[in-house]
This record gives structure tokens, sequence and C-alpha cells, in this order.
């Protein structure tokens, strides 16, 4: 399908025509997304912000939940809106991760088959985003497993809409009356918008022009026994902030209490390779620290081929202790 | 879309209780249904309402109805495993990872080095090939315990010894005065210089703790094993079993679904696997 145009007056009712079938989550402007109501006030979407704090696996994998497969049938689909590119490409690990390897996850598997994703781009990022300096965009894009339905890019007083999924083609043939066909001149100067969004990454990273795109994945693996790590490590105060926001980690605890529930866990806790009898794989702070960019930038990279950091800039506005994996990486990439 | 939840255990009854040593305990369990599982492949054990523990089996996957786990007391959910009566019953979840590759082992020595619990999932290794022991050139284990009384198995040992195509080399740490021990007195890596193995191609098997683990191993590959043919069963905090709760990574490998038996060559340009 063509890529069509909204106008943003018209935002509110298509999301209310959806409403009806749908619980539909959208980007407010506090960077959070809130539970659309049709009969709400006049909705604050803002989807033209940087991504929400809340990190997009929130919706697919609980922080806490009971793994009882009586919860699998859900009656409504969940329409997301305002995904940003940085967590549909974390989404790619958390799906290797749970819909793949030894058995399918059927709690996340449920909950991404009944999810409609409605990306949009990031025209304005901010002091902390880094994706074009780790392989992505400020914008969604569609890969050969259609990772999100729909795609809606700011231009003048609307949005050029993508069509990706062919539910997505069925929303839009219903939901006519909102659309009509974008013209050469909004594509275009979706491009304009799309070319200034990278040249203010560009920009906001202009001190970490020495690691743009560089192979992060040998960078770890060959500093893995560096002494630094103690350094940079050295304001961490273990509040597994980072490992919580991140849209890619996807560590759980298991727990059973005459049933099984899970909680998300975070490698930077001791307890994490903990095993009975004392045994610890990752006993020291620095070990921990280190694990979590290994996993990011090695680790995962072996197994997928993908990193499983997006440069969302999550763990950087979260850390009490101002470190900023941009810096961590410099210094790594300058040691001898 | 599969609706089979592979985090829910099956029901087995616990048939028998054999005392060991004073922390270790095996276990024969009856599964509800019977469960298939390779040598070396693991499971979890769930105590409802307690918590889930990973194990080996120490049986030979040719027993069908019934499992044997062999147990150290060593924390919250053992304690519990350590007062179940028979009767009682568990949870259990698997078979899980990657077990010992018998087949490969076919016309070659198989070396197997274990020390002290680490005994548990090569009884089931060393019963798998006992069953076809004509199939193997030689089998020799070297078992190292602390004292003679923690010794797992004590009552296996006579029967074991009169298998012929079988070796066993037995060592202690330290034997107190008054307790009778007419075998090895050091660490189980000693025992590595008394075995004569084809060094090129036996198949060598270690299983223990980890500082046990990480000195033989290196001893083996310093005597000029092939890390190809070095088999490591490694200990890691395996939760989920299915490699998707993060837990037990090694390197850029999980244990519960890459392992727990990896050969020396996986993992031996990991740094910092032991500790």
């Amino acid at each position: 399908m063509k890529s069509q145009f909204i106008f943003k007056k018209d935002l509110n009712d298509f999301l209310g025509t959806l409403s009806v079938d749908n619980d539909i989550y959208y980007l407010a402007d506090n960077d959070a997304y809130k539970k659309y109501s049709a009969n709400g006030p006049s909705i604050d979407i803002s989807i033209d912000n940087v991504r929400a704090n809340l990190p997009l696996r929130s919706f697919f994998f609980n922080h806490n939940e009971k793994l009882d497969t009586a919860s699998l049938n859900l009656e409504k689909k969940t329409i997301i809106f305002g995904v940003k590119a940085c967590d549909l490409n974390a989404l790619k690990i958390i799906k290797e991760v749970y819909l793949g390897g030894v058995c399918t996850d059927p709690f996340v598997e449920n909950k991404l088959a009944n999810t409609l994703i409605f990306a949009s781009d990031c025209p304005t990022p901010k002091d902390t985003c880094f994706c074009t300096f780790i392989g992505g965009n400020p914008f969604a894009q569609a890969y050969e497993n259609k990772s999100f339905d729909l795609n809606f890019s700011p231009v003048d007083d609307g949005y050029v809409v993508d069509v990706i999924s062919v539910v997505a083609e069925e929303i839009i043939a219903q939901a006519q009356a909102f659309f009509r066909d974008a013209v050469d001149t909004e594509l275009s100067k979706r491009e304009e918008m799309r070319d200034s969004a990278v040249k203010t990454l560009d920009r906001i990273n202009v001190n970490y022009k020495s690691i743009k795109d560089i192979d992060f994945k040998g960078l770890a693996g060959r500093k893995y026994l560096s002494e630094s790590w103690k350094e940079y490590c050295k304001t961490c105060v273990q509040c597994t902030g980072c490992n919580n926001i991140c849209p890619s980690c996807y560590c759980f605890y298991l727990t059973e209490a005459n049933a099984k529930y899970r909680y998300w866990d975070a490698c930077h806790y001791t307890t994490h390779g903990k095993v009975a009898g004392g045994g610890n794989a990752r006993p020291k702070i620095h070990e921990r620290f280190r694990n979590r960019y290994q996993c990011k930038l090695n680790y995962r990279k072996t197994n997928f081929g993908i990193y499983a950091c997006t440069g969302c800039g999550r763990c950087i506005s979260v850390c009490p202790g101002k470190i900023d994996i941009r810096d961590v990486v410099k210094k790594l990439s300058a040691e001898s | 879309m599969s609706q089979v939840n592979p985090y829910l255990p099956i029901e087995a009854t616990v048939e028998k209780v054999i005392d060991e040593t004073a922390s270790i305990k095996t276990f024969v369990f009856r599964p509800k249904q019977p469960i298939a599982f390779q040598t070396g492949q693991f499971m979890l054990v769930t105590i409802a309402g307690i918590g889930e523990s990973a194990f080996t089996p120490s049986s030979s996957p040719s027993v069908k109805d019934t499992m044997e786990f062999t147990i150290m007391k060593v924390g919250v959910n053992t304690e519990k495993i350590h007062a179940l009566k028979p009767g009682d019953t568990v949870g259990l979840r698997g078979p899980y990872g990657k077990g010992y590759p018998v087949e490969k082992y076919f016309n070659h020595e198989v070396l197997i080095v274990g020390g002290g619990v680490g005994l548990a999932p090569l009884r089931s290794l060393l019963l798998t090939l006992i069953e076809q022991i004509e199939k193997f050139k030689k089998i020799t284990l070297c078992y190292g315990s602390k004292t003679p009384d923690d010794v797992v198995y004590k009552y296996l040992f006579p029967k074991w010894k009169e298998i012929k195509g079988l070796e066993i080399v037995r060592s202690v740490d330290k034997c107190p005065e008054n307790v009778k021990w007419d075998e090895t007195v050091g660490l189980v890596t000693c025992l590595l210089d008394k075995v004569n193995a084809d060094r090129d191609n036996a198949a060598v098997i270690v299983c223990g703790p980890p500082i046990m683990m990480k000195f033989a191993t290196l001893k083996i590959y310093q005597q000029g094993y092939n890390p190809e043919n070095t088999y490591l069963s490694m200990e890691r905090n395996m939760s989920c079993g299915l490699g998707k709760c993060g837990h037990c990574g090694v390197g850029p490998h999980y244990c519960c679904k890459d392992g727990p038996v990896f050969t020396y060559e996986q993992l031996k340009d990991e740094p910092e696997i032991w500790d």
C-alpha cells in the first residue's frame, strides 16, 4: 500500500475508532505510555517525542507475572502508538530469546501476537540518544520480519504513514475517511526531516565521533581483561536501573510459590550468578558491570548477529552514578 | 501457537532415599510419566512452594520408570529435598541441555575425572558406559573426595572394581587417623599422573567442584589431552533451563542449553570461566 497521510487533528478520532476493539497505549507528553480513553479529556499525544521512559518490552514481558497458560487468551488486542526504532531493534533481541532457541515462551509469544505496533519517527533526538552510532536510525525501517504495523512521520500539520503489515492495511482501509495517499512533496519533506534528525544525532554525539559504528564486539572481547572496568564502575551503586530500563534486557527470576512466577532480574545483582553452596560466576562489582557490556556488545552479537544495545540512552538518563555507556566505550577504545 | 507451559513440572513420587555421606543423599523418584533423557542432561527438581534446583540424574537413561539424583545439602531447596521421605512428591521438569555424546567415545579410551558429589552425573555416564563396555577400549575412573567418609556410592565400588575394562583409582584430600584408606592421599589431580591413557585419542570427562574442575582441566590440557575430546560439566545458576532467563552464561553460551556438558575447546578461550 502507498504511503498515506493523516492530519494531526484527525489522530484522536482515528484512535477513537480503533479503541472499540483494542486497548490503545500512546506516547504522551511526559515520555510515558498512557492508556487511551475515547471518553477521556482531549488527549496529549506526543508521538514526536523520543522513546518512552518505559521500555517497550514491558508490554510483552511483565515485571512480574504468573506463568499460567489460562491467562493466554486475551480478548482485546493491544495497540502501542509511538514506538521508536531503538525499541523495535531491541525487540529483535527479545524475540530471538523468547521465540527462538530451545522452545517458544508461550507468554511472550501470545502478547506479541496480540499487539499491534504503531511506530513513529524521532525528529528531535535528545542528548542521551546515539542510535546512529550503533547501527540504528531515528526512524523505523521495515525488516523482513515486519516488526511493526504502521509508522508515523511528522510532516507539516500531519503524518506520512507507512503501512507495513496486512493487518495495518485492513485498518487503513476501514478508516479511509482519515487518510489519503501521501504526495511527493510530503515524502521529500519527510526525507529532509530524517536527514536533519541524523545530523542532530551527529551533533549531540560530536564527542563520540571516534566510536561511531566501530566494531563494538571486537572491542568488548579484546578489552575483557582490562583493569579499567574497575575504574569505569567506580560510581556504580548496583541499583540495576540500567537493567530495568533497558529495552533489550531479558533476564528473569523464575520462582516457585505453588505456581511459577517470574520477575525481571538484573545482572548487576550479586545473586544473578550465584549458585547454592556459595559459588558465584560474578562476585565482584566490576565483573557484573563488565558482564552487562559483554552481553550487550559481545555475547548477543555472537548469538544473534545484532547488538543488544540500540542507543536509546535510557541507561545514561537513569544512572545515579552518571555512567555513560558512550564514555565507557570511548575510554575502552582509547586504551592501548 | 504453542500453549504448553514449558515452566511447569510433572509430579514424581519419592520411592527411596539412600544416605551417602553426612551431607549427601541419593533419591529415587518415580515420575508420573517416564522421562527420557540422555546421560549428562539435567533436570529441574521442584519442591512445591519452596524452590527449584538443577540436578543431573545419577541413574542410567536405560532405567525408564525411575530417576535417581544424588544431592548435597547446600541451600534452602536442598535442605527441603533432604527432608523428603518415601511417598512424598516433588516436581520434575526437563531434561535440558546437552549431555555426553557417548557415541563419540566408541572405540576410544574414556578417562573420567570426578570430585566429591561431582560423581553424581558421572555415575549416570559410567553406568551407561558399563552397559556397553565392549564398545570402549578402556574406561578409567579417577575419583577424589575430601575424606574416606565423603566418598559417595561406597556400596557400588566393590562391584565396579570387578568389572573388566574398568580401572578405578581413588584419592582423598586427607585421611583422619583411625580411618582405613588403602588408596592415594592427595588431590584428585595427582591421580592423573598414575593413569596411563592414550592422550591423543582418549575422551576425558571432568565433573566436580569449580576449584577441582579448574585444576584438573588445566592439568589434563598440560598433559596433552585433546581439548576437543575433553568434556566439562559446568555449574552455573540454571533457573529456567531453556536459555531464556539469562542466569547461566559462560561467555556467549548458556550453560542450560549449550551445556551443561561443554568441550574444553568450546570454552578454553573464554576468560575467567572458572571464577
